[in-house]
């Protein structure tokens, strides 16, 4: 019987509209939290990227193994109020826009699940990004992952466009942004002030 | 908060032990409620052990006892900075210095009832005491890591390792002070902190 490690993780590609900053705030929520990126982020425990895919498309370098584990991934505008319940599975969002998509904005990949979605990845990159187009890295990982466990179901997880316009539902755990406004164009007394 | 260390008499390790690192919490984490399992008086509130698992594996003992936001702390381990920050409300382990995918027990945290961790040992602790000798299986830390259920890691600037990292192969000093954001310096038992450098050893 080994240990069940686990290791909460996020991912910065530098060029785009996240910066070391960006994963300090995030980093405040989620003490420990470690850094897929192509940059230094003062502070946090840095995992060089291996490859220079763009943009999202870094995400699956999460399922490259290199770094080893269960991993409890956070997109970079996850506001997260409290500890979520890890669960016993691969889990993934459902999209709170198009539901019957999923969502790759916070993601429990289960270890054992790497394998299937890197080894699908590498086999032709450039192509995979070609089709998938503008619907990104959810679109990819949908044929591998998209039928996994939905945080929805699991845990009080919201869309702040969809659910916290009006309020912070009282139950929240975790709030995703997904797109515009970012958590730190928004001045709500739950949403940590980025500086 | 809750601080928590444990003394076993009878080992290299006493109350003066004890001592020193009360201080470092007092001075690092005023707001915490530093307490001591043992089994000898102790300069600070205790709880008295209430097994006689030897050494190390007393520290099994600790899940049975804390249930609220914890931090536990080896007797030799040294606080350079408030640790508060970096407890995330799961359960947390040191990852080995060396073997990277092995829990060290020096330093843990945690935030809610793990007393399946004590009662599952006292089905087991003569079995585990006697096999848990191995590399991959050592100790407390491996029963521990295996029973607990989801493991966290803290990061790996947080608390590091006096004799891997600060000292270099043949023991020279390789870094003189602990690195910046580091928040506990492990030690240990060959290389105490009260024998070691000035920042460390002005607590005892």
């Amino acid at each position: 019987m080994g240990a069940a490690m686990v290791v909460n993780v996020c991912v910065l590609r530098s060029g785009g509209e996240y910066g070391p900053e960006h994963v300090q705030w995030l980093a405040r929520q989620v003490p420990g939290i470690v850094c897929l990126s192509d940059v230094d982020v003062p502070g946090i425990e840095v995992v060089p990227l291996e490859y220079n895919w763009p943009g999202w498309w870094s995400k699956t370098e999460l399922f490259s193994g290199s770094i080893a584990g269960d991993l409890m991934f956070y997109d970079l505008d996850t506001v997260v109020l409290k500890p979520l319940e890890m669960p016993d599975r691969t889990t993934v969002l459902r999209d709170f826009c198009k539901p019957s998509r999923m969502g790759s904005g916070l993601m429990y990949i289960a270890e054992q699940d790497k394998d299937v979605v890197w080894n699908a990845w590498l086999e032709d990159p450039t192509g995979h990004m070609a089709r998938c187009g503008r619907r990104g890295d959810q679109m990819f990982l949908d044929r591998y992952i998209g039928s996994a466990q939905k945080w929805q179901d699991i845990a009080a997880v919201y869309s702040y466009k969809e659910h916290c316009r009006t309020g912070l539902p009282a139950d929240a755990v975790v709030v995703c942004h997904h797109g515009k406004p970012r958590p730190w164009q928004v001045d709500k007394p739950w949403i940590p002030k980025l500086f | 908060m809750e601080v928590a260390c444990v003394l076993r008499s009878g080992g290299q390790y006493d109350a003066s032990h004890v001592e020193g690192l009360k201080k470092q919490v007092a001075h690092y984490m005023p707001d915490a409620h530093f307490v001591c399992l043992s089994d000898v008086e102790v300069p600070c509130e205790r709880i008295p052990l209430v097994t006689d698992w030897p050494g190390w594996f007393a520290k099994i003992e600790l899940f049975e006892a804390f249930k609220g936001q914890t931090l536990y702390l080896d007797l030799d381990t040294v606080l350079v900075a408030d640790p508060s920050s970096m407890m995330n409300g799961y359960f947390q382990m040191c990852r080995n210095w060396v073997h990277p995918h092995l829990m060290t027990s020096a330093v843990m945290a945690w935030n809610g009832d793990y007393s399946h961790i004590t009662r599952a040992f006292a089905e087991v602790s003569d079995r585990v005491m006697r096999d848990y000798v191995t590399l991959e299986q050592w100790g407390d830390q491996a029963f521990i890591a295996e029973r607990a259920g989801k493991i966290f890691c803290f990061a790996g600037g947080d608390v590091i390792s006096y004799r891997l990292q600060m000292r270099d192969r043949r023991g020279g000093v390789r870094m003189h002070r602990p690195p910046v954001g580091a928040k506990i310096v492990a030690f240990n038992a060959s290389c105490p902190p009260w024998d070691g450098p000035k920042w460390a050893r002005q607590w005892w």
